[in-house]
């Protein structure tokens, strides 16, 4: 084989030799301009839009206060709490204009005292949404796995709210769950 | 191994180590609430008082502390009966009652303290829809006076 780099006799003086000095010689032959008999080209678009990175954070906690225990369900309107309960908030941020999608749990289980084997109720939740922070203006329903908008500020607000199914003589006392929400760009 | 390759190798490592992606965020948030004991019902000293519903289920179900207020009624035994079956009959068996009465049936004070009172309920499939729980008296007894009874009733079937 002979590239015009390694001449044949030549003895390299840092000691490459024998395979290794082939192969640093088919690597170089590589980066040769090569004479083709025919030429042809073609041109491929390849597009990347940079985003922003999410960010989800949530203030307060959705509370529903003292109720009785007789049967009943127990609701919290996210766009408009009574007196006396409160809504947690969660604020999605990126690209502006972007669209993500928005999943949360069906259900909660709220156990009493954090045990769950004193008592259980089941919380289902009911997200209301707004591109501005402005619950009260916020429409309520969202369905888990749709898509939303971001504002042009790059945000979007979230109220959480919903029903919590109470059984006859449940046992009183303070019920507590986890509930999660998770965003993600289109 | 030189000290190159083995940067090599670490700098691989690092990059096959999975990062958290910037195009999804999740956040949680705590759901809560507080149950209280619904406002327990009047119960007029011997007249029959409507428990709430029970709703049947299997195995064992307890309706506790359901306090029954007999002010200035001299009781000296309770029942309880279906609604459908209300009756002072103590011979159904259907009626429980317990009032505090020793083993001959005489009772010798009024209790002075509230009573807790079980009713073990098992000749019945299910719970009936309602109880009634009414209070009888023997004249000269018992004085009158302010009597609580805490109820808990337990359904075995």
């Amino acid at each position: 084989m002979s590239c015009g780099l390694a001449p044949a006799g030549y003895k390299p003086a840092f000691g490459v030799t024998g395979t290794r000095r082939h192969l640093l010689a088919v690597g170089a032959a590589a980066l040769l301009p090569i004479a083709a008999g025919g030429q042809a080209s073609s041109t491929a678009d390849v597009r990347a839009t940079v985003v922003s990175s999410l960010a989800l954070t949530r203030t307060g906690t959705t509370d529903f206060g003292y109720f009785e225990n007789h049967a009943h369900v127990e609701t919290i309107s996210p766009s408009s709490p009574a007196p006396g309960q409160s809504t947690a908030q969660f604020i999605a941020s990126g690209t502006p204009g972007a669209f993500v999608l928005v999943s949360f749990d069906a259900t909660v289980t709220l156990c009493a005292a954090a045990v769950c084997s004193l008592g259980t109720m089941t919380f289902t939740p009911n997200v209301a949404s707004s591109p501005s922070d402005n619950q009260a203006g916020s429409t309520a329903n969202l369905t888990s796995g749709s898509a939303v908008q971001l504002s042009a500020s790059g945000s979007y607000f979230f109220w959480l709210g919903g029903s919590l199914t109470v059984n006859a003589n449940q046992k009183t006392g303070a019920y507590s769950g986890t509930f999660s929400m998770s965003i993600s760009y289109q | 191994m030189s000290r190159t390759w083995l940067l090599i190798m670490v700098g691989g490592l690092v990059g096959l180590v999975p990062q958290p992606s910037l195009a999804q965020a999740a956040a949680s948030a705590t759901v809560r609430a507080r149950v209280k004991p619904a406002p327990e019902p009047p119960t007029p000293p011997n007249s029959p008082v409507a428990l709430p519903p029970v709703v049947p289920g299997a195995g064992r179900e307890a309706l506790e502390i359901f306090t029954l207020d007999v002010a200035g009624s001299p009781l000296m035994r309770l029942f309880v009966c279906p609604s459908d079956t209300r009756t002072a009959d103590e011979s159904r068996a259907a009626c429980l009652w317990r009032v505090g009465e020793d083993a001959s049936g005489q009772r010798s004070q009024p209790p002075p303290e509230p009573q807790q009172i079980t009713v073990r309920w098992a000749d019945f499939p299910q719970w009936p829809a309602f109880l009634a729980i009414s209070g009888a008296a023997r004249a000269g007894r018992v004085p009158p006076g302010h009597y609580v009874a805490y109820l808990t009733i337990i359904a075995e079937y």
